[in-house]
């Protein structure tokens, strides 16, 4: 009975990965290259991320990252490519995200509604926005 | 009449109706308040009271927690009378009625988005009237609403360990949704994320801006302690 | 008064005429042109049709008499109350949800005529085809108007006989049975399968190309599925005509690859449909589905594969090359889940087989729609696609419709070996919407009370393991062994799946068990066994399951093996073993091959095994004999005495009865069963102090007892029904037979 493998995110195509250029390449050239980043830096945009993860599982065990490949296309103010970083498992540190959470709101249903509030017919998802016309 | 219950109000005069509504609402009995006023609009369609009793109507259902009819009939007071003053009230109470039947985060969110877009039309045509200020309130709050349940798929991925989904969802708090009370959480585990998949320098980046933009944040400390703890 | 001439084009007031409801502010508001604006016919039109669109006047005329503007309008009354006369089927309130009119708004025709066609639909949905709806407007004063829909509902349009044309592969039955839309009979009151929906013949047609397309018929074709009314507007027939062709198999299988880095000679293993083997189209969809999967693991995410048919008419063959080209290159940013106005959104996100940032996969799309669709608590459940905020990005918006989980069952009921029967229970499978299962249950018959609650976790801290945790109570009264226990208890419970079919499970039980006999004179072999007992056991098991079917299994196989060792603390200690196997293999189209073999071992430790605790067999085990009825017996009171050892077998052919039959659920089946039951740890002879009897076990023998027989089973609409003839051919003289069994069980 073997595990269950799974690979997420991009598909790198090394070819192209190696073409690219520091100083040359622009975003617009990467972006055609590439294709869109999985995600982009949080607050200047100037740092391209491409992320690959192979994983397997076998039952209910944690995941077995097999590999784990992300490319950082680094660009300057304007626009031009600087580096290109690359970030694989040995990087891979197995951190306990922190237990907290910030509070929200939002009626519960209670325990009995949930209980016997779904004998027969459920309600819809809300009531239709008010139409101008009737 | 069409399932609604029906009170015997044939042919009495419009003041009258609009009283015994009235008293029912000092009795705090919305209800046949609610149905009184239908009353009002249905034998008096042309009375200067039947504009007056629409809205009395509406709010009347709202009090008694009849939020769809309250919905419909404030809906029908719009379209009547789009221009008027009480418009105002009509697109507010609209707004509170799917405000008080927001669900908790982890469910379909239809009618936080409904409540958000109900009391943006409050503040976009009636940007001076009383009820602005509090839409506005209302505004911010449904938007933290909103902003809790992609804080909530981000930590499912975050704990599937699809580390990269559940940055996008980080992401897209602290970027759509930057005035919420969800951006310092977000901030933190968007450092816990990039420090699980190595990459330094990004995590060093969005810690320094959350200590930066909130210094005395738990989330701060936690950021803090965890860079502290693999700083290479 | 009119003046002679204007002086200028420009307009110098706007005059509203004819409004009485609405403020002339307000149709001004819906106005292009305003006062001081030079006149234009283009824009005098354009208000026209904006105050048209309102709804809110059935007339508008805009003219210009001098330098004013005179709108003169004519006000659509309003809706005073809403009446529906002469509807039977269908309340008023239920009507009344379909329709948008509403007391005191805006009345209008338009409105009437969509309303309408909405009532006239909820009448075709329910199979009424022949109803006719007549709105009757009645004007009152203060321009107010009463609307009054007259319906004549008209008969349920039932299907009166479905008949096939050019069937020769297949007869007409067969193929009955594959549709989905079935001939109306008296006793089916409950269903609504035989009233005539086009949607579900359409439907129809697919069940039927899907089930000759799997049967080596690839030319099959529909040429034509008809509807006619019959001249009473009560029935319908159906016709439909078919060219079944001739019988496939597949000719030549190969895979070609568009893809420069994809070698064909890695996929071609995978393929699963075989030269010389029967057309099946479902087998091509696997292939396909295989080739996908493996592709996307060797990180080629952005395959199609299409297989592309040939047919050899001559020698009836089917050449299948399985084409793998490149898709485009998108990926899923972000995936959106809605409606689910109860269920937690991690229920449904978690089985998903793509998360956001993945490679869009056409495959793992219709996968995930499968698993949410098998979570059973929604009605419908689909992906869409949509476009992201680039070209190589896209949205899925995940939609469900939820469906009432919760189950009240009351059932009632009548069996030879428990006499009269009465249960109860409430459950909720999508419990606080965290996909939880909870359960209480309650049944009480001649001699037996229980009460039970059980609660299982799907997702346990949010992995693929079940956990779930049972109290119980108990009062028996066992006659056939003259003792009456009480027991109650809990257990706790754990399960995941380790492959697609090996499941993997443990439990832990604590049960405290209170056992008095029933009268003096009982046999002295009970004596082990009165008394408070408590057993605190855990236990283990292994499965390997892939039946088709849960409840009318028709092909696959099952082995169990369960382990349970009591004795961690509490003052009973034996270890239980059980292995069982179940075959099904169909025959001939629509019969079922079952064989069935099962055999258990209790072993005491350091003590004697307790009566209640031995294995017990007879009916239904073994059909033709009594409840216990086989095993060590003390040979003065016949009391049973239970056994620590058993086998049992059994080979069963279930066979459907003709027409009539099969489609009234009823099925019919031969058996042949055997067992044996033996072993006990007290001493074969033991003498009851108060009576000074001496009491001998009897019957406590390997050598198998065998009997033969036929069941009946219907699933009428009231439950199911069960009987049982059983002849037993194999016996020892002490064992008791029974040779009718019935059972019947309601559902309400």
């Amino acid at each position: 009975c073997s595990p269950r493998k799974e690979v997420r995110g991009y598909m790198a195509d090394e070819k192209l990965v190696s073409a690219i250029r520091p100083n040359v390449d622009t975003q617009n050239s990467v972006k055609s290259m590439l294709g869109s980043p999985t995600t982009v830096a949080t607050f200047d945009n100037l740092s391209w991320y491409y992320y690959t993860k192979s994983s397997e599982q076998f039952a209910f065990f944690d995941q077995d990252i097999t590999e784990l490949d992300i490319i950082a296309v680094r660009f300057n103010e304007d626009g031009y490519v600087t580096s290109v970083d690359k970030y694989n498992l040995a990087d891979f540190k197995d951190i306990d995200p922190v237990g907290d959470k910030t509070k929200t709101y939002g009626r519960e249903l209670s325990f009995f509604q949930e209980l016997f509030a779904n004998i027969g017919r459920f309600g819809t998802s809300g009531p239709q926005t008010p139409r101008a016309g009737n | 009449c069409g399932g609604r219950d029906t009170l015997k109000y044939e042919d009495r005069s419009v003041e009258e109706i609009y009283d015994w509504a009235l008293d029912y609402i000092n009795k705090g009995q919305y209800r046949y308040a609610a149905v009184a006023f239908d009353e009002v609009e249905r034998q008096h369609p042309y009375s200067v009271w039947a504009r007056r009793a629409q809205l009395m109507s509406a709010y009347s259902y709202y009090m008694a927690n009849k939020y769809e009819e309250a919905i419909l009939t404030a809906g029908r007071f719009i379209s009547l009378h789009p221009g008027n003053k009480d418009a105002a009230y009509a697109y507010y109470l609209t707004g509170l009625c799917y405000y008080e039947q927001i669900t908790d985060v982890r469910r379909d969110q239809k009618i936080t988005e409904q409540a958000l877009a109900a009391f943006t039309e409050v503040v976009r045509r009636f940007p001076l009237s009383k009820y602005a200020q509090d839409a506005r309130l209302k505004i911010d709050l449904t938007r933290d609403h909103l902003a809790g349940k992609e804080m909530e798929i981000g930590r499912f991925y975050q704990k599937s360990g699809e580390y990269m989904s559940a940055i996008k969802r980080f992401r897209t708090v602290v970027e759509d949704y930057e005035t919420t009370s969800h951006v310092p959480e977000a901030l933190h585990r968007l450092t816990e994320l990039y420090m699980t998949l190595g990459i330094y320098p990004e995590a060093l980046k969005t810690a320094a801006v959350l200590g930066h933009n909130y210094p005395d944040s738990k989330w701060y400390k936690y950021s803090y302690e965890l860079m502290k703890k693999y700083s290479n | 008064q009119q003046s002679v001439y204007s002086t200028g084009l420009a307009i110098s007031e706007i005059v509203v005429t004819g409004n009485q409801r609405i403020e002339s502010e307000t149709i001004k508001s819906y106005l292009i042109v305003n006062e001081g604006d030079d006149y234009s016919e283009a824009k005098v039109d354009a208000s026209l049709k904006r105050l048209f669109n309102t709804g809110l006047f059935s007339d508008v005329k805009i003219g210009r008499s001098g330098d004013k503007l005179v709108v003169s309008v004519v006000e659509n009354p309003i809706l005073n109350r809403i009446v529906f006369e002469g509807n039977k089927s269908k309340k008023d309130d239920k009507l009344y949800e379909e329709i948008t009119l509403r007391p005191r708004i805006v009345f209008s025709r338009a409105k009437v005529r969509a309303d309408v066609q909405r009532l006239l639909e909820v009448y075709r949905r329910a199979g009424r085809f022949a109803a006719t709806i007549e709105p009757k407007v009645i004007q009152l004063d203060q321009n107010r108007v009463n609307l009054v829909f007259e319906i004549s509902e008209g008969p349920k349009s039932k299907i009166g006989k479905i008949n096939f044309m050019g069937n020769k592969k297949f007869n007409n039955d067969a193929l009955r049975d594959v549709m989905a839309t079935k001939e109306s009979r008296w006793w089916k009151i409950l269903t609504s399968e035989d009233t005539y929906d086009p949607d579900r013949l359409a439907y129809d047609k697919q069940l039927l190309r899907d089930y000759y397309r799997s049967q080596g018929y690839a030319d099959f074709r529909i040429t034509s599925a008809v509807a006619e009314l019959a001249h009473d507007k009560e029935h319908f027939f159906i016709n439909v005509t078919v060219e079944e062709g001739e019988i496939y198999n597949f000719g030549k299988i190969d895979v070609e690859s568009k893809i420069p880095d994809i070698k064909a000679e890695d996929l071609k293993p995978l393929v699963v449909t075989k030269t010389g083997e029967t057309y099946d189209s479902t087998q091509i969809d696997r292939t396909v589905e295989f080739l996908t999967d493996v592709a996307g693991l060797k990180g080629y995410a952005f395959v199609d594969v299409r297989p592309r048919i040939r047919r050899n008419r001559e020698e009836r063959t089917v050449d299948i090359t399985y084409v793998v080209n490149k898709a485009p290159r998108v990926y899923v940013e972000r995936i959106n889940i809605n409606g689910n106005v109860r269920t937690h959104d991690k229920v449904i996100r978690r089985e998903m087989r793509i998360v956001e940032g993945d490679a869009y996969n056409s495959s793992k799309v219709k996968r995930s729609e499968i698993r949410i669709k098998s979570l059973g608590y929604f009605k419908e459940a689909t992906i869409e696609q949509l476009e992201g905020s680039a070209e190589d990005q896209t949205v899925l918006e995940v939609t469900v419709e939820e469906q009432a989980t919760g189950e009240l069952s009351v059932g009632a009921g009548f069996s030879s070996s428990e006499s009269f029967l009465f249960d109860f229970s409430v459950g909720e499978r999508n419990f606080m919407g965290k996909g939880q299962n909870v359960r209480l249950g309650a049944r009480i018959s001649s001699y037996r009370k229980e009460v039970d609650m059980s609660f299982t976790e799907p997702y346990f801290l949010d992995r693929a393991v079940v956990a779930g945790v049972d109290l119980f109570l108990r009062d028996t009264d066992f006659i056939e062994s003259d003792f009456r226990q009480q027991t109650y208890g809990s257990s706790l419970r754990t399960a995941f799946p380790v492959t697609e079919y090996i499941v993997m499970s443990g439990r832990y039980t604590i049960r405290v068990d209170d056992v008095e006999t029933t009268y003096v004179s009982s046999s002295p072999f009970l004596d082990n066994n009165v008394g408070k007992f408590t057993t605190s056991s855990v236990g283990y098991g292994i499965s390997y399951d892939t039946l088709n079917n849960r409840q009318h299994p028709s092909r696959g196989q099952r082995v169990v093996f369960n382990q349970d060792f009591a004795g961690l603390g509490g003052n009973v200690s034996y270890l239980r073993s059980r292995l069982s196997y179940d075959f099904y293999y169909p025959l001939f189209g629509k019969w079922v091959f079952n064989l069935s073999a099962e055999g258990g071992n209790v072993f005491g430790i350091s003590e004697d095994v307790r009566l209640s605790d031995r294995f017990f067999l007879g009916n239904p085990k073994v059909r033709g004999f009594e409840q216990g009825g086989i095993g060590p017996r003390d040979d003065l009171t016949r009391d049973a005495l239970g056994g620590n050892l058993y086998y049992t077998g059994s080979l069963e052919l279930f066979v459907p009865l003709g027409a009539g039959a099969r489609e009234m659920g009823i099925e019919a089946s031969a058996f042949v069963d055997m067992g044996a039951l033996w072993d006990i740890d007290e001493e074969p002879t033991l003498v009851n102090d108060i009576t000074g009897n001496t009491h001998t076990v009897v019957a406590d023998t390997v050598s198998p007892r065998l009997s033969v027989g036929v069941g009946f089973s219907w699933m009428s609409p009231f439950g199911p029904f069960r009987i049982d003839f059983a002849k037993a051919l194999l016996k020892d003289d002490y064992d008791k037979t029974e040779f009718f069994q019935f059972n019947i069980g309601t559902r309400f």
